[in-house]
Order: C-alpha cells, then sequence, then structure tokens
C-alpha cells in the first residue's frame, strides 16, 4: 500500500514539475454509490488538483458509507484520452479512516479497536464540457476497494472470575463498484 | 459516447467476479497439555529459577516474597536485600493461582486440589499433603471442560486466521467444542502477623490463626490448619455468588464480591458467622479495613460487567449494618492496601496513588507513583511491594517526599 502512495505521489510531483505549461486547479466533487455483496451505499468524494494538458492529478477526501462508515484519504490521477473527447480513466489509492457508528461497535466488548487501513480505486468517466475553464459535469463508473479492521477485547462470562478475554480482529475487504456523479470547476 | 455507454454499463459484468467481500477472523487458539496426576504430583518441588512471565498473586513471609506465576507455579524470591530481590528457586503447581503461607507450610491450589508444601527450606520444598476437590469449580477452565484424569500443564499457542461469513454478533461467546482461557491478571498483596504470610487485596485465601479461609465462586472454605503439614478440610458454605477476594482483619473476615461486601465474624474460627454486608453496584471489588473502615474499590468494564471506578469509605462501627462514608472517583481501580493512616490505591494506567486517609470523608490524594501499572500493593511500615504489568516493584516511602525505587524484577514480554 506504502509503494502505490509512493507512486502516486511521485507521479503527482513530476506532473507538476515542469513549470513551462500552465497548470489549471481544479475541483472535482462527486456524489454517487457504492455496490457490493454487503449492499448499496453512498459516496461522496471531493478531489482538488491541478490539470495539465491531459492529466489531472490531486488529493481527495471522501465519505464511504458502505459497510462502515469511513473516510478516505488518497491521491488520485485522471488520463483524458487522445483519441475520444470527454473520455478519462481514473486511479486513486490511499488510506481509509473507519468513522464507525456507534450502534455498530459491540456492546460486551472491553476495548474495541479500527485501525487506518487502506483504500484504492480506478474508474472509466466521461466528461460533459460546460465551459472553456474546465468546468464540466463528470460521470465515472469502476471499481472500489476499502479495508477495514476491527479488533476487540471482550471479557466472556465465567464461573470464577477474572473471566478471560477474547482478543480478536477482523479483517473486512471490501469490493464496490463504484458509480459516481460529478461537477468540476 | 453510445459505445462509452455501453463500456460502463458492461462493468457490472466484467467485475462480478472480484466484487466478493472477504471477511476473516484472526484468533488465538490454546490446545491442552496434558500430564498424568501422579506425574505432576512427584515433581512438585523446588526446581531452577525461572523468568517472570505472567504475574499473579504475591505472599510474603519472612524475607521471602512467594509469587504467583499464573497456572504455572510459585517464584521463590530471597527479599533479604529489597534492594536486590533473588529469584531462588520455582514451585512447578500447573493451575495454580492462589497461596498463602504458614509456618514452613505453603497452601496453593492446584486447579481443583489444595496442597500443603513443606518449605522449612524453600530451596527443597516438599509436596505434603494433598485434599482433593476443595474448589470444584476449577475443573472448569472457564467453559472449558479439561480430561479429568490428567492434568494440564501448559498450553500450545498459535494464532489462526479463517474466513467468516460475517461481523460478530453481540454477546456471541457461546460455542461448540471449544472454551477460553483465563490468565489471571490480578495480583495479590497484603500484610500479616509473623507466623503467618501477608497476602493481598486480591486474594481468595486468607490465613488466621489455625485456619485457612478459601473463597470460590459462591462458597467460603474452611480448613484446619493446626497441625501445618495436614490440612483438613472442614467444609464450604455458600455465600452467594461471584464471589472474588478475602481480607482478614482481626475476627474478621471481609469478603468482596462483585455486588457488594460481606462480613463474617470468625470469633469461632472452624464457623464464620455471617454479621453484615454492603451492597454497591455491579464491579470488581477488593477490600481492606481497619478498625472502623473498609476501603473498597470498584473497577468497571471487564468481567465485572459494571460502570463504576470509585473507592468506597464504609463504616463498619456497626458491623451489623455497615453504611456508606463517602465514593472517591477514581480512573481504574485494582488492589489497595493501608498503613496506619495511608491509603496505597492502584488505579490501573493512572498509576499507584497514596490518599491520607487520616479523615475518611476527606481522604486527600498526596502522591501519585506514575508509570506503573499496578495491580496490587503491600504496603508494611514504610516497605511496598507492588505488582503491576512490568513485573515486581518494592520502595521505600519511609520519606514521602521522596519515595524510592528500591528495585524491580522484570517480567520478560
Amino acid at each position: 500500500m506504502k509503494k502505490i502512495f509512493l507512486v502516486f505521489i511521485t507521479f503527482f510531483l513530476l506532473l507538476i514539475g515542469n513549470a513551462q505549461d500552465k497548470w489549471r486547479f481544479h475541483s472535482q466533487n462527486f456524489v454517487g454509490l457504492l455496490e457490493g455483496k454487503s449492499g448499496t451505499a453512498y459516496q461522496l468524494q471531493t478531489i482538488n488538483g491541478f490539470q495539465k494538458k491531459s492529466w489531472f492529478a490531486g488529493a481527495g477526501l471522501g465519505l464511504d458509507d458502505y459497510f462502515f462508515r469511513s473516510v478516505p484519504l488518497f491521491v488520485h490521477v485522471s488520463k483524458y484520452m487522445p483519441f475520444q473527447n470527454g473520455l478519462f480513466v481514473s486511479a486513486g489509492g490511499g488510506l481509509n479512516f473507519p468513522w464507525v457508528e456507534k450502534e455498530l461497535i459491540p456492546r460486551d466488548a472491553v476495548s474495541v479497536k479500527y485501525p487506518v487501513s487502506n483504500f484504492w480505486e480506478t474508474s472509466l468517466g466521461y466528461k460533459i464540457k460546460l465551459s472553456s475553464l474546465g468546468n464540466g459535469i463528470l460521470f465515472s463508473a469502476g471499481y472500489s476497494f476499502k479495508h477495514v479492521k476491527e479488533t476487540f477485547e471482550k471479557a466472556n462470562p465465567c464461573l470464577i472470575p477474572p473471566c478471560p478475554y477474547q482478543n480478536e480482529r477482523y479483517d473486512y475487504r471490501l469490493k464496490r463498484l463504484s458509480f459516481k456523479l460529478g461537477y468540476v470547476f | 459516447m453510445k459505445k462509452l455507454v455501453a463500456i460502463m454499463l458492461l462493468l457490472p459484468v466484467i467485475f462480478t467476479g472480484c466484487m466478493k467481500d472477504k471477511f476473516t477472523k484472526t484468533y488465538t487458539i490454546y490446545t491442552p497439555v496434558y500430564k498424568d496426576k501422579a506425574e505432576v504430583l512427584a515433581s512438585i518441588g523446588s526446581h531452577s529459577p525461572r523468568e517472570l512471565k505472567n504475574t499473579g498473586k504475591i505472599y510474603l513471609y519472612g524475607n521471602y516474597i512467594f509469587l504467583n506465576e499464573i497456572n504455572k507455579g510459585v517464584h521463590v524470591i530471597d527479599n533479604s536485600d529489597p534492594s536486590s530481590p533473588d529469584k531462588v528457586a520455582f514451585i512447578d503447581i500447573p493451575g495454580n493461582l492462589d497461596i498463602a503461607v504458614k509456618g514452613t507450610t505453603l497452601y496453593a491450589d492446584l486447579y481443583t486440589d489444595l496442597l500443603a508444601i513443606d518449605i522449612a527450606n524453600p530451596l527443597q520444598a516438599s509436596l505434603t499433603k494433598v485434599v482433593p476437590d476443595v474448589f470444584p469449580e476449577r475443573s472448569y477452565t472457564d467453559g472449558f471442560v479439561p480430561r479429568q484424569d490428567k492434568v494440564i500443564v501448559d498450553w500450545i499457542v498459535k494464532d489462526t486466521t479463517v474466513t467468516v461469513s460475517g461481523r460478530p454478533g453481540d454477546n456471541n461467546w457461546f460455542c461448540i467444542n471449544c472454551g477460553f482461557i483465563r490468565f489471571d491478571a490480578l495480583a495479590n498483596a497484603a500484610a500479616a502477623a509473623p507466623a503467618t504470610g501477608v497476602g493481598g487485596s486480591m486474594a481468595r485465601f486468607a490465613i488466621v490463626n489455625n485456619y485457612l479461609y478459601t473463597v470460590n465462586i459462591s462458597s467460603l472454605g474452611v480448613h484446619d490448619i493446626s497441625n501445618t503439614s495436614d490440612p483438613q478440610h472442614i467444609t464450604n458454605r455458600g455465600i452467594g455468588w461471584n464471589i472474588e477476594t478475602i481480607y482478614p482483619f482481626k475476627n474478621k473476615l471481609f469478603i468482596g464480591s462483585s455486588s457488594g461486601m460481606h462480613i463474617f465474624s470468625i470469633s469461632n474460627g472452624a464457623e464464620p458467622q455471617w454479621e453484615g454486608q454492603f451492597n454497591h453496584a455491579n464491579a470488581c471489588d477488593p477490600v481492606v479495613a481497619d478498625d472502623h473502615y473498609a476501603y473498597v474499590t470498584l473497577r468497571a468494564g471487564t468481567f465485572c460487567q459494571g460502570t463504576n471506578n470509585q473507592l468506597d469509605v464504609i463504616d463498619i462501627s456497626n458491623i451489623m449494618s455497615p453504611s456508606l462514608v463517602k465514593t472517591y472517583s477514581l480512573h481504574n481501580p485494582h488492589g489497595l492496601g493501608k498503613d496506619g493512616n495511608l491509603l496505597w490505591v492502584c488505579d490501573g494506567t493512572d498509576g499507584l496513588k497514596l490518599f491520607d486517609a487520616t479523615q475518611a470523608n476527606n481522604l486527600r490524594q498526596i502522591k501519585r507513583i506514575q508509570n506503573i501499572e499496578a495491580f496490587d500493593v503491600i504496603p508494611l511500615s514504610g516497605r511496598m511491594i507492588v505488582v503491576g504489568k512490568g513485573g515486581l516493584y518494592q520502595y521505600d516511602y519511609t520519606n514521602l517526599d521522596n519515595i524510592r525505587l528500591l528495585s524491580k524484577l522484570s517480567v520478560i514480554q
């Protein structure tokens, strides 16, 4: 995961390294759905970065309500296809910060932890250009992955206290289809 | 554009095979290692000293510290020089949790049995008597029923990862063909008369005169030890549920349970008589006492199923009707010990705290030793022994403005 993150960061820095071409700031903001075996959930994302020619790179922050609510923080890269106006492919990856609802936390646990884990996605999209400044409406569909870990310690009932603790860790590797509708300015 | 829409609609088909969420669970499996009971009993004696690893209760006797290694046995520590305690031997006792000493005899549990071990020479300890089935609840290792013809001497520990179908449900502790292991994290400290050793506020054994008192989950056991090497089991008396600790003071026994404190008179040592009770909310409950007050710590969370973390001071001048004097909020208190007007409280990760208990309704915290997660404490006229997560600590507190760490025997990680 660290390697993927470093690749994206390096790419991003390379893109902005060349000061000769003009860089333009853009903000992409999405609402969308995530669909997988564990159901359907909403997602929100905002990706802010710079575009140079057909490349866009930026940092994103999201809200992902699939299975466990979480906040992905990621780097993102898009490439607009030269042969098809408006078509783009994109990819992103980074950290996933769980933001678990209280009612989902086991009531009988002595302690529960949700460590930070990872998130990545890839998609195919299309942009409907609205102005020469780069504003537009974005559609994308693709694949999204997030990893959530849950570690807890429970005290089990017993005849003679102190009762034993049960330490367990659950790993949830969540694979979803991602559909997004967004606006870029 | 049409081609693009078609591609995007095909995506679900293309990625169907990658859409399975994968859930795994990682946990620890303990598999028992058995030995014949006869072989185990034959091997009870002093062996080479071992490292402290998973320490439990503690007992002081003369210049020796007897420190339980949970479910393994007893460390014998020569404490002639508190600044340099020396592990001199280890007495192998599988299933051991509690200890007490009188004269030259060490009393210890081996699962369901009570053992009397001659420690006249701690380096050459020898088993003198086995009293079977004194602790019947110990035949259940917390949901796991071991083979009854053998003794568990060790566990094979292995982490395992399995695929599961979803999240754990609440209270899903019930399982088939499995059980849960307890590793007692409670320590035992106390102080006592010369002929008898000193246990702690977390003890389940207590010796008063010629009687050994033991508490089980629901009963008080009485054993005649007038002949120290030949204990005689007298009775097990039902006294309620979730009994946890026992603390002797003069001719009384203060027995802590998760729902309250019971007070028994042992004027007739062979027949303890219930005298009074103080109820509190569900919580773990070590207790110490003096002539007028009992000091009870309540600890929340864990198996105690309570939500309170506090110290209760209880007026026991009317033993038939103890009453609450005051409650002091704490972090997560465990054992405690009293030396005159000084009350030491082990307050979990918040350290070891010292209170001036001159006025029961106005306890003042006067010192705090940080960076120690203490479980129990034995204060003894200026010298203090503390059992904590990091090992066995000894302090000199003769000068309260300069409390000195004399020594530390560390547990290996």
